[in-house]
């Protein structure tokens, strides 16, 4: 993992087009500005882990159950 | 175009039929590429077929027809990245967990697919409102007897 250290103000960018800000520091937590191409999908990683988890899971749905549904 | 999908044997679709996402679902790599077919509209179910992987197949439901007070907030600029906005065009569906006792059948709400059917782009988007990821539905679909047959 690539470690930066940034100060409150500064940035890092990434592949040309994501800006990452550091807004501000506050003891332990850091508030992020993320200015991105609107198509490139930002979010929080706990959320983005749970979505995953679904996902994954709902690959396991079995068709003869929906159609057990029938009727 | 033909595939050999685990669900449905040998279909046959259009090219114009392909939804195109830009990144593949969270999750599932390798495709980008699917199909919705919609043999079991009846039920409101629906099924996101990849195109590229014959074996990955989802289950979606109409949630709009089910629960018409579900309000799905995204951020306005992940649809535009769709491609331009016609309320029309935008069709929503929502991921179903079907786990061995159907009744507990969940589904995304917090997540949902969003197609523009205009430009056949698609993406999972995270609504910015307070919806369940784990939304048990299944007694809101009114199946006789408790479900099965």
């Amino acid at each position: 993992m690539l470690a930066l250290t940034r100060k409150k103000g500064e940035s890092i960018i990434i592949n040309d087009d994501i800006e990452i800000v550091i807004l501000g520091v506050s003891k332990d937590q850091v508030k992020l500005g993320i200015v991105a191409p609107k198509e490139i999908p930002v979010h929080r990683k706990e959320i983005y882990d749970l979505i995953q988890s679904e996902n994954e899971q709902a690959l396991n749905v079995d068709i003869d159950i929906i159609n057990s549904l029938k009727k | 175009m033909n595939l050999n999908t685990k669900n449905f044997g040998e279909i046959t679709f259009s090219e114009e039929e392909i939804i195109t996402f830009s990144t593949p679902l969270s999750g599932l790599p390798n495709s980008t590429r699917f199909i919705i077919i919609s043999k079991d509209v009846d039920l409101l179910f629906y099924w996101l077929q990849s195109v590229d992987e014959p074996n990955l197949c989802l289950c979606m439901l109409d949630v709009f027809k089910i629960m018409p007070e579900y309000n799905p907030e995204v951020a306005e600029n992940q649809v535009m990245a769709l491609g331009e906005v016609n309320f029309d065009d935008i069709k929503t569906y929502n991921i179903v967990v079907i786990p061995k006792d159907v009744k507990n059948m969940t589904v995304n709400l917090l997540a949902p697919i969003v197609v523009n059917s205009k430009t056949n782009k698609g993406a999972q988007l995270i609504t910015k409102n307070d919806n369940e990821l784990s939304f048990k539905i299944f007694d809101k679909l009114n199946f006789k007897e408790g479900g099965t047959k």
